[in-house]
């Protein structure tokens, strides 16, 4: 390779990205694999994370790339500040705007390799896919079983209803 | 790069991914090729972090989700359940809440009460304290209380209580008598009390004119002693308006009698309470722009620093209304509080917060 400042990543299927070290590094995953390495030739091997899902969180952090430099630090208040008041910018909403299976699998994988704005961001989205929906939208929206009994859920409706005094 | 290195970054990943599918539930997804990705099988953790999205854009949603299944109420109902509070009055538009009605569903709605934090009661005719202490066991969590127009008639005879805050008005001397009484009682873990006495220091000023006054406080001594914990105190004595000139009143002998009573209260604090808050609330009435200061007078008696060497520094905290967003109009604030108190401006730092209306 030959150039410091970009790494090979090596998706789980075998697929190769040849990134820019500063991109690379808004995982704190990478981050800390990276500082422990030293300067190094070697491809990086991503176990858990597929091509697709891999080009997808490489596009991210390119396109974040410059938020990273400037919330770098260790500033936990302010990084907690960020995330209560971020609004989903046009450009991520876009970003997300996959398939289902998808988009929970970039947010699993950005978990994993510790990409916090990418994991705010992929659950602000489904949180904003929840929002204003019924129980059954939901259900309908994420293929989600109802286990409740109709008595039980009458219940709880009730006891959500007393609790929920405003 | 040395083999040992790369050995070791790599054993490193996999260590990490098989913690993360221990901790994650990621056994399905180990190659390209594995099943397809839900919610359902999102990581607890991740599912959490959604649900405390979705707590901060609306509460009625998350209220939805935890009807949603088995395994989303159980994550969902603690950001449901966080900051309840159950208000107790006559006239509330959702659904029946008087006392005596949040005594009789308590038993019924035991799981959900026992997440309970905050308590307001309002109109509270028919409550006394010993009824609402007997409400407390049933309400674990209870951790501010609030009672709006309480009518503060017998006394408990309990040990400590969970309450955090507590939040009253007084409005006769009597009520001070029981509300001293009740810290007494209930006060251990209190850290934080407001206390609402516009109308009191009313109906003393009428009793009692004389320089002398030092209001009913003589009682609130043996109060905090009971309140070992005890933080921060708000005491809301009265307004003060002045114009957006900076021109106020004149202090006459009543506000010095307000002072005299607030240095009682401050004198009988203990050690631990070390931040007093002077609130200015603005308010733009046609073209007539007013900034209401409470306290003012009484806070000056914080100016001597020998008295109060432990109040290093005064909050001033506004709420600030359209006119007042400007840099313009903040230092207009400022320049007013020096105007109106200018003892306390030199001695004490003063120290703003911002909030908006």
């Amino acid at each position: 390779m030959g150039d410091s400042n970009r790494l090979t990543l090596v998706a789980s299927d075998g697929g190769k990205f040849v990134v820019d070290k500063e991109v690379v590094q808004m995982s704190v995953l990478l981050k800390n694999m990276i500082e422990d390495l030293g300067e190094t030739d070697e491809s990086i091997p991503i176990p858990n994370v597929t091509s697709p899902v891999l080009t997808k969180v490489i596009e991210f952090c390119e396109n974040h790339r410059t938020d990273a430099a400037r919330t770098d630090g260790p500033n936990v208040d302010g990084d907690d500040a960020r995330m209560r008041t971020a609004v989903v910018s046009d450009w991520d909403r876009q970003f997300f705007d996959v398939d289902q299976d998808l988009m929970f699998e970039i947010i699993v994988a950005a978990n994993y390799l510790d990409i916090k704005s990418l994991v705010d961001v992929g659950c602000k989205v489904v949180a904003d896919m929840i929002k204003g929906k019924s129980p059954q939208e939901i259900r309908d929206l994420f293929d989600i079983v109802n286990d409740f009994s109709p008595e039980e859920e009458a219940a709880l409706r009730k006891e959500n209803e007393w609790a929920n005094d405003r | 790069m040395p083999m040992h290195i790369l050995s070791r970054l790599w054993s490193s990943l996999c260590a990490s991914s098989t913690e993360s599918r221990l901790h994650l539930g990621w056994e399905q997804h180990t190659d390209a090729t594995a099943s397809t990705r839900t919610v359902c099988t999102l990581p607890p953790e991740l599912l959490l972090y959604i649900f405390e999205q979705v707590a901060r854009l609306d509460k009625d949603t998350i209220a939805t989700c935890t009807l949603s299944s088995k395994a989303w109420r159980q994550l969902a109902l603690p950001f449901f359940l966080d900051n309840v509070t159950i208000r107790v009055t006559p006239w509330h538009h959702r659904v029946e809440r008087s006392f005596q009605v949040l005594l009789r569903s308590l038993p019924e709605h035991s799981n959900v009460a026992a997440q309970v934090k905050n308590l307001r009661l309002s109109e509270t005719s028919e409550l006394d304290y010993c009824t609402l202490l007997t409400v407390k066991p049933q309400l674990p969590s209870l951790r501010n209380l609030t009672l709006e127009s309480a009518f503060l008639k017998t006394l408990p005879s309990v040990r400590a209580a969970s309450v955090r805050s507590i939040t009253i008005e007084l409005v006769e001397r009597k009520d001070v008598a029981s509300f001293c009484e009740f810290l007494q009682a209930a006060g251990a873990n209190v850290t934080t009390l407001d206390i609402w006495v516009p109308k009191l220091i009313e109906v003393e000023r009428r009793l009692a004119l004389s320089g002398d006054y030092i209001g009913p406080w003589s009682a609130f001594d043996d109060a905090v002693k009971a309140c070992p914990k005890l933080q921060t105190v708000r005491i809301y004595i009265r307004p003060y308006t002045i114009r957006q000139s900076g021109e106020g009143d004149v202090p006459s002998r009543s506000e010095e009698n307000s002072l005299q009573l607030f240095a009682s209260i401050v004198d009988a604090l203990p050690p631990t309470t070390c931040r007093l808050c002077v609130y200015l609330r603005m308010k733009e009435i046609g073209r007539i722009r007013e900034i209401h200061m409470w306290d003012l007078f009484a806070l000056d008696a914080l100016s001597d620093k020998s008295s109060f060497p432990r109040f290093k520094h005064v909050w001033i905290k506004v709420t600030v209304s359209r006119w007042s967003e400007s840099s313009s109009a903040r230092k207009a604030v400022k320049k007013g509080v020096k105007a109106c108190l200018p003892c306390l401006h030199r001695n004490k730092g003063l120290r703003y917060e911002w909030t908006k209306a």
